[in-house]
């Protein structure tokens, strides 16, 4: 006969386990539907009980902190996003929130770095490579090693490479011609230097030297693509110029290696309204003011450019907000006001 | 190489979680049991000793239960862990913890050769299956049955990272993109 320890006769001629000649039909096993019910309630033993309440009570504690978890994760995912699509104001935003909860993640330093570097943030980049000395002392992602080395190479562009000259580089700005004459000197010697290259076409810009600012700009941008400096001058000449259609091409340029860079946007609006493509530059003024909502530069640009698409009351309201700013500069404002007015024309 | 054994007292909370499932899904399709054994060092593991089925459906569901509870368990238990420590490399031991139950938990999420037998007798032999059950069944006795021979080659180990490591990083993933 065969039985289980809880006392089931498989063979009896009534319920299995009861005997009650009513068992339930249809079953392999006869039971009647008591004994059915309270076999299928078989009971837990005590050690899985308190087994299943601590694995409860560790589940409720990891599903409380899985929200912010969660939220830091997806934020950081949308950061390298943002970064692959050369957003790097957002992404800035992102990685600077991700290591306020994890110091110490690596790769959220490095991207951060990158974003500082095409938001043209030097101070900042400079302190967050001090930081990642400090706390890594080798990077074992490939990936993340070429990335850095990227701000790496174009970072030491930055500086003028001799030594006396940066030493004295505080008495020599103040002698114009004496610095320009140093810096002539010295890129005979050294070329290769592409800070001051750009330091030179700064001063060439300042004498209407366009021919050589320009010169130096464009030999500097082929040597290094992502040194944005000397595109920053490069602008400032075509505009001067008005060669508005190369400092359009430029601006894109510069926009391709981070598309929320508030000097190229400004650029571009500039030159879109020097062209008169008064709905780009509308369009590419709201864009930086989305990024930028309380920058003067930005809320000049877009008075402007709602003044060009006769959105005067957008204008107006950018004026005021311009002219209730204790940052915005008194000369930027006159020369706006004149514009609007039409007193000042401000395309040729 | 470990044997299933060994592997099995490392990862027994998994082991205890697979029956319970087995357990859970019998009382709720009110088909009685008659033993139960959350744990042993014998082959097998663990069992639910219980009566057929009177539907088919009730077969499935039982024989399936653990691969539903486990999985879900599994991943409620690491997702809040897989992040600090897989995306931003700041795990504590509790979230080594909650990895451990985690993959323990989901390596035991498939149902066992001695599951797929029952099932397959039931449904596929079952007078009164319909057509659509049976049809259902033969993959899933197939996954079961290749489940069991990959186990051979860790398998289950990698399956139980893939639920408890790898899926809470694709699920962020995907959301990142969605919101």
């Amino acid at each position: 006969m065969e039985e289980f320890s809880n006392r089931i006769n498989l063979r009896s001629a009534g319920c299995a386990k009861c005997h009650d000649p009513k068992y339930e039909r249809g079953y392999k096993v006869r039971l009647c539907k008591d004994c059915r019910r309270e076999l299928s309630r078989y009971p837990l033993k005590r050690e899985v009980i308190w087994g299943a309440l601590g694995v409860s009570v560790i589940l409720l504690l990891a599903l409380f902190r899985l929200p912010a978890y969660f939220r830091a994760g997806v934020d950081y995912m949308k950061g390298v996003q943002l970064a692959k699509e050369h957003k790097y104001v957002s992404s800035e935003k992102i990685f600077t929130a991700t290591l306020q909860k994890f110091p110490g993640h690596t790769s959220s330093l490095v991207h951060l770095i990158t974003a500082a570097y095409f938001n043209d943030d030097l101070t900042r980049t400079d302190s967050l490579f001090s930081v990642l000395r400090a706390t890594t002392t080798t990077l074992d992602d490939e990936e993340l090693m070429d990335e850095l080395s990227l701000v790496t190479d174009n970072s030491r562009y930055y500086d003028i490479q001799d030594d006396s000259i940066r030493n004295q580089w505080d008495i020599l700005k103040q002698d114009t011609t004496a610095y320009r004459k140093v810096l002539e000197d010295y890129l005979l010697k050294a070329p290769y230097d592409l800070a001051a290259a750009v330091d030179l076409a700064y001063l060439y810009l300042d004498l209407k030297n366009y021919k050589g600012t320009d010169s130096l700009c464009r030999k500097a941008i082929h040597d290094a693509p992502l040194f944005r400096p000397a595109y920053f001058e490069l602008l400032s000449s075509l505009k001067d110029q008005k060669k508005y259609e190369e400092g359009l091409t430029l601006s894109n340029e510069l926009l391709a290696q981070n598309t929320e860079s508030l000097s190229a946007l400004l650029s571009l609006a500039t030159f879109q309204l020097k062209l008169k493509k008064d709905k780009e530059a509308l369009a590419t003024a709201r864009q930086a003011f989305k990024l930028w909502p309380d920058t003067p530069d930005v809320l000049a640009i877009l008075s402007l450019a709602c003044h060009f698409n006769h959105q005067q009351e957008e204008s107006a309201r950018m004026l005021a907000k311009l002219k209730n700013m204790t940052s915005a500069d008194n000369t930027q404002l006159a020369d706006l006001q004149n514009f609007i007015t039409d007193k000042t024309p401000y395309r040729d | 190489m470990i044997p299933g054994v060994y592997m099995a007292l490392i990862t027994f909370p998994g082991v205890v979680v697979h029956e319970f499932a087995h357990q859970l899904f019998c009382r709720l399709c009110g088909v009685a049991i008659f033993d139960v054994k959350y744990f042993q060092m014998a082959d097998p593991v663990g069992y639910v000793e219980h009566e057929p089925a009177k539907k088919p459906a009730h077969q499935l569901l039982i024989s399936v239960g653990p691969f539903i509870v486990n999985n879900i368990l599994a991943l409620a238990l690491a997702f809040p862990a897989a992040i600090p420590v897989f995306m931003f490399n700041d795990g504590s031991l509790f979230d080594y913890l909650l990895l451990y139950l985690g993959l323990s938990i989901a390596m035991h999420a498939f149902p066992s050769t001695g599951d797929a037998k029952v099932m397959w007798n039931t449904i596929w032999h079952g007078e009164d299956t319909p057509l659509w059950l049976k049809i259902i069944t033969v993959p899933i006795t197939g996954l079961i049955y290749a489940g069991a021979i990959g186990s051979m080659f860790w398998l289950d180990l990698a399956y139980g990272m893939g639920v408890a490591f790898g899926l809470p990083i694709l699920i962020v993933k995907f959301f990142s993109q969605l919101m």
